[in-house]
């Protein structure tokens, strides 16, 4: 009788595990199209999820001071450790970097106008967490997430999970205010 | 013990998100609805300009990319960096000052950069700085990867300046405006503790030591390509010469040079790099121009001394008619 209590107690963990889990594959053409490799450099090492997911952004969009963030280096001393909006505003101000720093209600328009031209954002995702939002599909609702837990992937949202995953950190979004990376060129015979 | 230990599997079950995070939600609360410009100059504090400041900026993903490629150390690479932040010529194409006003995205890149380096591994440089422009984002005039414009940088910011022009003049000719795409979806460790795991490109531009080095001198690469018009224009006259007159060798001299120029035109157009290099090239034109001159002279030379010693003739036969 025990064992049955535990199997099923292990069967409800499981399945607890995979419903909570956002489902995850390798998507091409998102706004922050950084190879997984890179992403591995900001893998959260110590609760620096906010500068993990700046950083993200940061090598995304070409500003070495947002890039290297959590170390040591001549844009800056390494930047480690949690983080509110008063300790990013003091950082970014130090390291000269200009970011779009928002808090309330208005998170959503700040974080479709970024996928929509092509920037990253630093996004309250989770509980008390920071993720990537790497891009939203307008056409399917899709938004594209990276946990800086798991960087070798990136996390598929609908609208409605996506909601809950933004409310359940607080509604809090850094934007860095750069251009956009240009889409991998190549060659084209248009001539 | 062992229900203990399945309850607690089982919370940890029902909250899969519930790793503690680092992120300061109290102050995210108490600062409600905020929009803070870090580094974005000064705002007053009216009502207007908060409005303003809480929502987004407009959507700017109708902007041309133009993307300087360069090298650490490299001198022609930081004179085109200072260019484009002081010649009006430039900056009226991008304006790395001003990016919001620019009506180009504008960024410069480092191939040395591990960090970026990967973003042009579909590119061909025949040296730095190179300049690549890229359609807008949007899609408005096709796949925003295209490379519509790709070259060296010469020294001259005017000349850049309308060659990117030209280029784009070029290729909007052929693309015509398309329908706005509304999206654009589908289609690691730390190293050392308190360095970076890529060598981040240095602040600054100052090493200027390293001598600015093309991969393959011979490869000369540009988009678009030029124009397969030969370097000098058809030698109408030199034919005519040749019908009327018969063997000429200067004639025969101006279209090998058509030739040879046609032949080259032609390989750059196809992609293919020369067989000469420009240098090379001009050296033996000049080579093939000044036999035909020394042709020239020489003849000339030969017709002078026939006309004197017929001069000579003559005025011997008529002192001899005198006497």
């Amino acid at each position: 009788m025990q064992n049955i209590f535990v199997f099923i107690s292990m069967l409800t963990l499981c399945a607890g595990v995979v419903a909570g889990s956002p489902s995850a594959f390798a998507v091409e053409g998102l706004a922050v199209d950084l190879p997984t490799e890179i992403r591995g450099w900001y893998t959260n090492p110590n609760g620096s999820c906010v500068q993990c997911s700046i950083g993200m952004c940061g090598v995304d969009q070409n500003v070495p001071a947002a890039a290297t963030l959590l170390w040591d280096t001549s844009y800056g001393p390494k930047e480690r450790g949690g983080s509110g909006p008063s300790r990013v505003a003091r950082y970014c101000r130090e390291r000269g970097i200009r970011a779009y720093n928002i808090t309330g209600s208005n998170t959503w328009d700040w974080m479709s106008w970024a996928s929509h031209t092509g920037r990253g954002a630093a996004i309250g995702a989770g509980r008390m967490h920071f993720q990537t939002l790497v891009g939203h599909d307008e056409r399917t609702g899709k938004w594209y997430v990276c946990n800086n837990n798991s960087t070798h992937k990136i996390d598929e949202y609908d609208d409605a999970g996506f909601r809950r995953l933004h409310l359940a950190s607080g509604q809090w979004v850094v934007i860095l205010d750069y251009p956009p990376h240009p889409q991998r060129p190549r060659y084209v015979r248009w001539w | 013990m062992k229900r203990f230990v399945i309850c607690v599997l089982m919370l940890t079950a029902l909250c899969p998100l519930a790793w503690a995070g680092e992120v300061n939600r109290d102050e995210v609360r108490r600062l409600g609805d905020t929009a803070q410009h870090i580094g974005g100059g000064h705002r007053d504090d009216g009502v207007d300009a908060f409005i303003e400041a809480m929502q987004p900026p407009a959507s700017d993903d109708d902007k041309w990319f133009i993307s300087v490629v360069s090298m650490q150390g490299c001198k022609p690479c930081a004179e085109l960096k200072q260019a484009w932040r002081a010649d009006p010529w430039l900056l009226a194409l991008a304006d790395p000052n001003d990016p919001k006003a620019s009506w180009a995205h504008y960024a410069e890149y480092n191939i040395d950069d591990q960090s970026q380096d990967w973003r042009f591994e579909n590119l061909e440089f025949s040296g730095f700085p190179t300049i690549v422009v890229q359609p807008p984002r949007s899609g408005k005039y096709g796949d925003a990867g295209t490379v519509v414009f790709q070259n060296t940088y010469t020294g001259n910011p005017r000349d850049l300046a309308g060659q990117i022009v030209a280029a784009i003049k070029k290729y909007v000719s052929k693309v015509a405006p398309q329908v706005q795409i509304v999206s654009t979806v589908p289609a690691g460790t730390y190293g050392q503790d308190c360095a970076p795991p890529w060598n981040p490109k240095p602040d600054t531009d100052q090493d200027n030591r390293r001598p600015w080095r093309p991969n393959d001198p011979n490869l000369q690469f540009q988009i678009p390509p030029l124009d397969p018009t030969p370097l000098f224009s058809f030698p109408w006259k030199a034919v005519i010469a040749l019908v009327a007159g018969g063997f000429s060798v200067p004639a025969i001299i101006v279209l090998a040079v058509w030739g040879l120029s046609f032949i080259r035109a032609q390989r750059k157009a196809a992609g293919k790099s020369p067989l000469l290099d420009d240098e090379a090239f001009k050296g033996l034109v000049d080579m093939v121009q000044k036999l035909g001159e020394q042709f020239e002279e020489q003849k000339s030379a030969t017709t002078k001394r026939t006309s004197r010693k017929r001069a000579t003739r003559k005025k011997t036969t008529s002192t001899a008619a005198g006497r």
